[in-house]
């Protein structure tokens, strides 16, 4: 196609959408002359080119549009939603030639008499109707017409009316976009008033077009960064190398080359961002247009539009945003009469917001419509047969709402034309996983609902280890990667099953497994007795990979799967390895899933063969199920426990005073039952649960081993039982939770005891001036194998430090007297002793402003006491993180 | 090669044989032709996609056009060729059994889909033509390719 | 050395199809997307002629002309106004701004080639 006509298709479809979206603007503050005559500019540049370029049939579109904006200009006719719409129906036109004529290369044949008349009729109809708020002054030989009868002084008149507003000269320097002109009476607040926020796309545009620019075809920049990405792995090559070496005369050089190259790689990168406005661009004209066609009053604010972020990642999220907006406005918004009988502003508002923040890009969809309707959820799911009625009985608020994000899972009452039914928040969540982020939901009944979506800042180059099954290659991004282990049925580490579902016993712990080449059907080919585990970790599981083969971690550039392949739950893309090869880059996510992928009778599992367990992604602890006398179920968390072996019961000794030791590995260990009156058998096998800490152990003896079970880790915290903790429901089963702190207390009496703790013993500080709170709490530290101090307020925290002493989490809480939380977590932040801690909040207040106060103050994390049951899931998440000694950023990352 | 095929009154195709019967693709959609050197199986991938190739640095989903078009397998060690289309921005290539020559045909041979056609093919076939080498299916390619997403 | 052109325009169509029309019939060009920038490049490089497009953001076609007037460039630069408009008043307006000569949207290479000959441009080249 020709050159120039190409440009004309590009710069036409810029100026349309900048239209639109100004269109918008000024259909609300329908005063303001700066808008209306950017817009009428705009069109008349359209008309203009037209003619140039010898495109009649679009002049003719565009001339209609500019004659009715003349009109507005003019103060010759109103500015109704009517006239608006028909303004954005010519722009639609003009956007279908456009596309014609990209795909034909000549402007198509036929007219648009209809679309046009009906135009002219709306610009004559209005004539004499009601002034436009600036009233201009004729000129004093009246306004002389242009061959198009056109007013030509029109142009004149508006600056001078301009001028008269803003009392300036007759002939402003510029009626340019910028906001420095007073917006006369308009405080920001006003329900009506405009997105002041949307001013900055705007104002940076029009800098944008006074900065020098230039325009690159996208393909350029697209390969720029494939050579750059090939730069910065010849580049890692090298420098390997190179280590290797002694000093030598490429040293130095190839440190300059290293320097150039990321310096490329970043300006590169930084050419591939775009700021997210681009995406949001077309959303106020679709609310818009859905206000129009709803009857209810929405207004779009958009925060952040230049926020900026990769080209790729915002162009997959462009539809499930826009999905999102659609939702708040077709089914979140109620229409005014509900609104204000709510006691609601009658405009609904939904708020965008993009920021950046420690590497990621988040982006807040905020609508103050009547919440997800939590009870049509339930009956959805239950209607749908994703849960059974006692299942979601058991279920809080939160695991609910998940629910939306199933696959075909559609509240809205009717499916109307406006959202579609195509669409889901299935695809939306599946989009934004696929490169790498996270999507959030809160949503309050009445109030409105929320989304927060947390982005990688780019798709770039990831360290990943190469691995292999089935005689296949794939890589796993080192991320992920906690551990390698070599194991065969000689050494010490080996891969045991326990009723079918394989683990590894690794030093303390028992992992639960998945292989590779099981999940991914590859053929089992010989049972080599040498595999390896990878232990991986995602969010805060940790689990094993088994795979044939592993080599080495190469640095790999991340290309997204095709469409095609993007329902696999196994990949999060793929890549070119060195030596030409393709292979894929396997997601820790959907291996974990599959690695709990072992029973659930009466859970959705079952229904799910092909994909994943449940909608609830990470989360999820494995439980090692068993019985004692009593016969009913009870559980541990499986990484508590080291082993689990069936003891020889001849080998057990009675020591005095009700005591039972064996010999085990070449010490004394005491074995102490679970009930009181335990009857030990005389010869056959002991189950036992072994714990181990600082080469101390421990067995708890039981009946039977049953099962080990991955769900979400939610006790109902009872003190009743000795020895226990609560209860919860795993795997649909209720099970009693043991306090294994008990036992390892009533084994050792100084398990706990700090002369004989080394660095490895993990050691938290509570701080809360509640005793019942404190003794609550506490509790649930000890299960999880902590060492727990307590402190009555911050003061008593404080002095602490000053003893001297050192933990490796501080749980606090934020009213109390002499020292609340906030200054604490203050005093902590601001002081080397501590300041490398692990701060969690823990508040009966966790509104947004408590939170955002939290974190500002200094706290990682910040959980709620009122919710009982997502406490103790959130607790032994947030624990187990800065157990392993991680620093905070880890723990933002699982936040 | 002309490039404003839907002006004139031929078509250009690239021919293929997949199972027996004769194919064609618009001259104009396909990318290049090529023997493939090794196909990267995706486990757990859907049925139709035998693999990805890496085309000049770029990953290329390789389509079965045996099993997409629910034809029998082949033969072992029977080998392919790929022809490579570009559709919505991302590159496909369809493993066939053998590529035959790129042949002009008059838009006056052109018929719609006979009633016999395989419902299968009707989705994704623009057109027969008769020709000399027996019935040609001119496929569209958009079309070929959506089905695979609802595979 | 032949005549350098100076233009002002919104529209990069417009814009390059000045350029190629200017081009061909031997002058040399530069391009400015709206009037700020012109007054800007006149600042450092005075051209000889100056197509100059009535309606632009920033600094619309009338300021700029005002504007480069206000400077005073030696040598005076030819300034040619051009719109789709062609009211008497906007006649004289660009005229009593300091505008040598008015042109009609869209041109093409006759008339500007008229209107290069009229300001004596074309014996330049």
């Amino acid at each position: 196609m020709d050159d120039l006509l190409q440009e004309f298709l590009s710069e036409t479809t810029e100026s349309l959408a900048v239209l639109d979206v100004e269109l918008v603007r000024f259909e609300r503050e329908s005063s303001d002359a700066t808008i209306l005559s950017n817009i009428f500019r705009l069109m008349h540049t359209i008309k203009g080119t037209c003619g140039f370029l010898g495109l009649p049939r679009l002049g003719a579109v565009a001339h209609a549009g500019e004659n009715i904006l003349g009109k507005f200009r003019d103060g010759e006719l109103e500015v109704t939603p009517r006239a608006v719409t028909l303004i954005l129906k010519a722009i639609d036109q003009i956007r279908v030639l456009l596309a014609e004529m990209e795909s034909t290369g000549v402007e198509p044949a036929g007219s648009d008499a209809e679309l046009i008349d009906e135009i002219n009729a709306a610009a004559s109809g209005a004539a004499g109707a009601a002034p436009a708020p600036a009233m201009p002054e004729a000129a004093a030989d009246g306004p002389a017409f242009s061959d198009e009868g056109f007013p030509v002084a029109a142009e004149l008149l508006a600056e001078v009316a301009h001028a008269l507003k803003h009392d300036s000269q007759p002939v402003p320097e510029s009626p340019a976009p910028a906001p420095e002109a007073p917006r006369a009476a308009e405080p920001v607040r006003a329900p009506e008033a405009a997105p002041r926020a949307a001013d900055a796309p705007r104002e940076g545009e029009a800098k944008e077009l006074a900065n020098s620019s230039i325009r690159v075809n996208v393909d350029v920049i697209e390969n720029l960064m494939t050579l750059i990405s090939e730069l910065v792995l010849t580049r890692n090559q090298l420098l390997q190398m190179q280590r290797g070496q002694k000093d030598n005369e490429f040293k130095v050089p190839l440190q300059r080359l290293s320097h150039i190259t990321s310096d490329l790689q970043d300006g590169v990168t930084r050419m591939r961002m775009q700021p997210i406005g681009n995406a949001w661009n077309k959303l106020p004209r679709i609310v818009r247009d859905l206000g129009v066609s709803t009857g209810k009053k929405i207004e779009l604010t958009m925060q952040g539009a230049d926020t900026e972020l990769d080209r790729q990642v915002l162009e997959m999220i462009k539809d499930p945003l826009t999905h999102m907006v659609r939702n708040s406005a077709d089914h979140g918004i109620e229409d005014g009469i509900q609104r204000l009988a709510a006691g609601k502003p009658e405009t609904g508002t939904i708020a965008l917001n993009a920021y950046h923040e420690s590497g990621h890009i988040f982006i807040r969809i905020a609508d103050d419509g009547k919440g997800l309707d939590l009870e049509r959820i339930r009956q959805k799911a239950i209607t749908n047969g994703l849960a059974t009625e006692a299942a979601i009985a058991g279920m809080s608020e939160q695991q609910i709402l998940q629910f939306i994000f199933r696959p075909g899972f559609s509240t809205a009452e009717k499916v109307t034309s406006v959202s579609g039914r195509g669409v889901g928040m299935d695809v939306v969540r599946t989009n934004i996983e696929r490169i790498g982020g996270t999507i959030e939901l809160t949503s309050v009944a009445g109030k409105g609902t929320t989304f927060l979506i947390k982005i990688p800042l780019t798709l770039a180059i990831v360290s990943a280890l190469i691995v292999e099954a089935g005689s296949q290659r794939f890589a796993i991004p080192q991320l992920n990667v906690v551990e390698l282990v070599g194991v065969s049925d000689r050494s010490d580490v080996r891969i045991e099953t326990i009723n079918t579902s394989p683990v590894l016993r690794l030093r303390d712990r028992l992992l639960p497994l998945v292989s590779l080449r099981g999940v991914l059907g590859l053929e089992a080919g010989s049972r080599a007795t040498d595999r390896f585990v990878i232990v991986a970790q995602v969010g805060a599981n940790t689990f094993g990979i088994i795979v044939d083969r592993v080599f080495d971690t190469e640095e790999i550039v991340v290309k997204p799967v095709a469409p095609l392949l993007r329902g696999t739950p196994f990949y999060v893309g793929n890549t070119i390895l060195g030596d030409g090869s393709v292979i894929m880059i396997l997601d820790p996510n959907g291996l974990s899933q599959a690695a709990g992928q072992i029973e659930h009778s009466d859970q959705t599992a079952t229904q799910d063969q092909n994909g994943r367990t449940g909608s609830q992604s990470g989360d999820q602890t494995s439980f090692l199920l068993f019985r004692t006398a009593g016969h009913e179920l009870k559980a541990i968390p499986l990484e508590l426990v080291a082993r689990i072996e069936g003891l020889d019961a001849a080998i057990i000794e009675h020591v005095g005073d009700g005591r039972h030791v064996v010999q085990y590995r070449d010490h004394l260990m005491p074995l102490v039952p679970f009930d009181a009156g335990h009857q030990w058998k005389q010869r056959g096998q002991q189950e036992t649960l072994v714990f181990s800490d600082n080469g101390r152990s421990m067995g708890l003896a039981v009946d039977e081993v049953v099962d080990i079970v991955r769900d979400r880790m939610a006790i109902e915290l009872s003190s009743a039982r000795a020895g226990l903790l609560g209860s919860a429901i795993i795997a649909g089963k209720a099970v009693d939770i043991v306090d294994v702190g008990h036992f390892l207390t009533q084994a050792f009496a100084d398990w706990f005891d700090t002369s004989v703790a080394q660095y490895t013993t993990r050691h938290a500080l509570l701080v809360d001036d509640s005793p019942f709170f404190r003794n609550l709490v506490a509790p649930l530290l000890t299960a999880a194998n902590w060492k727990v101090t307590t402190a009555a307020d911050g003061a008593e925290a404080l002095k602490l430090r000053e003893a001297g002493h050192q933990f490796d989490v501080i749980i606090s809480d934020i009213e109390m007297p002499n020292l609340d939380g906030l200054a604490l977590a203050s005093a902590i932040r601001n002081d080397p002793r501590w300041n490398k801690v692990p701060l969690i909040a823990l508040s009966s207040h966790a509104e947004e402003g408590d939170i955002h106060a939290g974190r500002e103050a200094g706290f990682d994390e910040y959980l709620a006491k009122s919710d009982q049951t997502r406490l103790t899931e959130n607790l032994a998440r947030v624990l187990r993180l800065a157990g392993r000694g991680e620093a905070n950023d880890n723990l933002k990352r699982a936040s | 090669m002309s490039t404003h095929t839907n002006q004139s009154d031929t078509e250009a195709f690239v021919t293929f044989t997949v199972a027996g019967q004769l194919f064609g693709v618009p001259v104009i959609r396909v990318q290049d032709i090529l023997t493939p050197d090794v196909i990267a199986p995706v486990p757990g991938g859907p049925k139709q996609v035998r693999g990805l190739i890496n085309l000049r640095g770029r990953i290329v989903t390789v389509i079965d056009m045996r099993t997409h078009l629910s034809l029998p397998k082949a033969d072992a060690g029977q080998n392919g060729m790929c022809v490579t289309i570009e559709s919505r921005g991302d590159f496909y290539t369809l493993f066939v059994d053998s590529v035959g020559d790129v042949i002009t045909l008059p838009r006056s041979l052109r018929e719609g889909n006979p009633a016999t056609l395989d419902a299968v093919w009707r989705d994704v076939a623009d057109a027969v033509y008769r020709t000399d080498q027996g019935l040609l299916v001119a496929l569209h390619v958009d079309r070929l390719l959506a089905i695979q997403s609802k595979a | 050395m032949s005549a350098l052109c100076l233009i002002v325009d919104d529209s990069r169509v417009i814009r390059r199809m000045a350029n190629e029309i200017l081009k061909g019939l031997g002058l040399r060009t530069a391009e400015a997307e709206n009037g700020q920038r012109a007054v800007d490049f006149c600042r450092t490089t005075v051209p000889d002629m100056v197509l100059l497009d009535w309606n632009m953001p920033e600094m619309d076609g009338i300021s700029c002309l005002k504007a480069l007037r206000a400077m005073r460039l030696e040598p005076r630069p030819v300034v040619v106004m051009c719109t789709t408009e062609n009211g008497i008043s906007k006649i004289r307006e660009a005229l009593e701004a300091g505008a040598d000569e008015y042109i009609m949207k869209p041109y093409d290479q006759d008339v500007l080639m008229d209107k290069l000959a009229q300001v004596g441009l074309l014996e330049r080249a």
